[in-house]
């Protein structure tokens, strides 16, 4: 990274310098006020002479701006591991591949339904590179503005979460693509394999969650095998997953009435679940509107 | 005749050489007069010197006092100095002997005292003591037999990390200038807590408590292992077939610093567990490889001696004798900072 900020600043760790902090502190202050004072006597005698003086004769301080980031930064940020965009695209390919070889595996798609979904996926690969080119342009812009720099960083961290989590996910048109491409049939196969994933995925994430709750909680195999049972058969696994994980399973957990979970936790155990279920129930509003539940 | 003669002659050069009797008067009175003027001289120029003499000794005084002065003061600064040194050298030297001498742990972060250190290990104590109190169903006399020796442990269980923490500062593991240890530790207080158990309960107690705790380790490392599999297959969009022969996989070839990764894993669904490459790569086909290759992965992380979560809300029902508020603090109570987080900055 070749970035060259002339004014680097050192945050000061005020807590452990203590007393010298504070003393080099008045010693700069009553430095910094000497010469001030020295500034405000010489300023009166410059300003007696200075009466001859058309404003503006005077030597203007010229603000040097180093902040510098190289081009080849934007390509290392969006594209992290991938390298860069050529690469990225490479690996893209092989990403749709994959999908591709997924669908089919589990529906047997015939040539042309093939095709409609490499098209959908050329159309969420364009979107994502006429995006790139946007922001690259962006970036070239403002490479060397330290100050309009700190926005543009928001606006390039979505497109590397976007090569980051995968192009044809959930909202990408390959996704929308392949539930309208597929027959009634295929569908039913592949909501099946589906379901099947997302209830592995979502059985591992509650024994984990109830494996951590162990730490604090600790619980006979007998009561952990039938909390485990009850969390992830009180409803369908969540509809997506993702840094919510495990505010879904105690929302989940919430969802099991209390005199169910009472009948297997005794009563200091329902004292440290009690609490946990109450901030999972607290997330509804959350998971809601980012999409894990109904 | 010829002798008188020669004494006549004796007698007008003595004559002449003397002068007449009335000169003789004039020339003594002027020579008396100058030998006074010249005894007066000699006494003016030994007076003189002898002021000269007492001056220069009065100047050669003064500067030796000088001297001896300048010298009397430098050495007070010599002495000022050297005493603000050697205080400025104890006042480091204590500093380095407490940061030296404090258990410093980091905790995501969170600083933390030697007391409050100690009640966190007390409560890990509590929550495996009241896990095997469930299992074994101890009777009072067990209870308070197992309690007493508990508290004997978590005694000599702060000596040893001590120790460790000392053998980590001479090997440089300082952070923001104090020693650290960042080992999880709760797995060497369930060993401490099954010793307990083995000593001082019923061999048969002993034995559930055993089997109780395979059961729970084999648990945790299944539902690991599901939940690593289950996140390199939402990346790698696995098969059934290998869903199940990673899991076997990884079971098989089980690393405890596993365990130390799930709980990061679950907070962070951008990243992919750092798992043996040999296991995955046999059973992924070309194109899975090629994205793989691509992923964030992410190892074992760090989570402190006491590991993450709320610590302090635990089930409580197994009691231990209070602690004297006095107690003496294991290396004079210097602070405690419990190391972890995703990523510990270090300034």
């Amino acid at each position: 990274m070749q970035t060259d900020v002339s004014t680097t600043q050192t945050l000061p760790n005020c807590h452990l310098r203590g007393r010298t902090g504070v003393a080099q502190f008045l010693r700069h202050a009553v430095w910094g006020g000497l010469l001030l004072l020295c500034g405000f006597w010489s300023g009166i005698a410059f300003g007696q002479d200075d009466d001859g003086l058309v404003e503006g004769d005077a030597p203007q301080p010229v603000a040097v701006n180093r902040f510098q980031i190289s081009p080849e930064q934007f390509d290392q940020w969006v594209f992290r591991a991938n390298g860069n965009a050529r690469q990225a695209r490479k690996r893209l390919d092989s990403q749709l591949t994959m999908r591709m070889n997924e669908i089919h595996r589990i529906c047997s798609l015939d040539q042309t339904q093939k095709q409609k979904l490499s098209l959908a996926a050329a159309g969420d690969i364009k979107r994502f590179y006429d995006d790139v080119e946007k922001m690259r342009a962006k970036f070239m812009a403002v490479r060397n503005d330290r100050n309009a720099f700190g926005n543009i960083w928001q606006e390039i961290q979505p497109l590397q979460q976007k090569v980051s989590s995968g192009l044809f996910e959930t909202d990408s048109l390959f996704h929308k693509t392949i539930r309208g491409t597929l027959t009634p049939q295929q569908r039913v196969k592949y909501d099946r394999a589906e379901l099947k994933r997302r209830n592995f995925r979502f059985q591992a994430q509650v024994a984990v969650a109830v494996s951590l709750l162990e730490r604090r909680m600790p619980l006979t195999e007998a009561q952990r095998s039938q909390l485990i049972k009850l969390i992830s058969e009180v409803a369908p696994p969540p509809l997506r997953f993702g840094r919510y994980d495990q505010y879904v399973v105690w929302y989940f957990a919430s969802q099991i009435p209390e005199a169910t979970v009472k009948q297997i936790l005794d009563e200091a155990q329902w004292e440290v679940f009690k609490p946990q279920v109450r901030q999972g129930k607290g997330m509804q509003q959350t998971l809601r509107r980012e999409g894990y539940i109904p | 005749m010829r002798y008188a003669m020669r004494a006549i002659l004796l007698a007008v050069c003595l004559c002449l050489g003397l002068g007449s009797p009335a000169a003789w008067g004039e020339e003594a009175a002027a020579k008396k007069n100058t030998t006074d003027e010249n005894k007066a001289a000699v006494t003016a120029e030994a007076a003189q010197k002898d002021a000269q003499q007492k001056a220069k000794a009065a100047v050669a005084k003064q500067a030796a006092a000088q001297q001896a002065a300048a010298a009397a003061k430098n050495a007070a600064v010599a002495k000022k100095l050297k005493f603000i040194a050697q205080q400025r050298q104890a006042k480091q030297k204590a500093v380095k002997a407490k940061a030296l001498g404090a258990v410093i742990f980091l905790q995501n972060g969170q600083a933390m005292r030697a007391d409050q250190a100690r009640k966190q290990l007390r409560n890990l104590y509590k929550v495996e003591l009241a896990y095997a109190n469930r299992i074994c169903d101890m009777s009072p006399e067990q209870r308070e037999q197992v309690a007493v020796a508990a508290v004997e442990s978590i005694d000599v269980f702060m000596k040893k990390l001590s120790k460790k923490k000392k053998l980590r500062a001479r090997g440089g593991g300082f952070i923001n200038g104090q020693a650290t240890l960042s080992v999880d530790q709760r797995a060497t207080v369930q060993a401490e807590v099954k010793k307990l158990v083995d000593t001082n309960l019923r061999p048969e107690q002993a034995a559930r408590y055993l089997e109780e705790i395979t059961k729970r380790d084999k648990r945790f490392q299944q539902a690991t292992v599901q939940f690593f599999v289950a996140r390199i297959d939402e990346k790698l969009r696995l098969t059934e077939e290998q869903r199940t022969k990673l899991q076997k996989a990884l079971e098989d070839n089980w690393r405890e610093q596993y365990g130390q990764t799930v709980e990061v894993l679950m907070m962070n669904p951008q990243f992919v567990p750092q798992v043996s490459s040999g296991s995955l790569m046999a059973i992924l086909d070309d194109y899975q490889k090629d994205v793989w290759r691509t992923l964030q992965r992410i190892g074992p992380q760090q989570v402190g001696i006491f590991g993450r979560g709320r610590v302090n809300e635990i089930v409580d029902d197994f009691e231990l004798p209070e602690e004297e508020a006095n107690a003496e603090p294991v290396n004079g109570g210097a602070d405690v900072l419990i190391e972890g987080g995703i990523d510990v900055l270090i300034e």
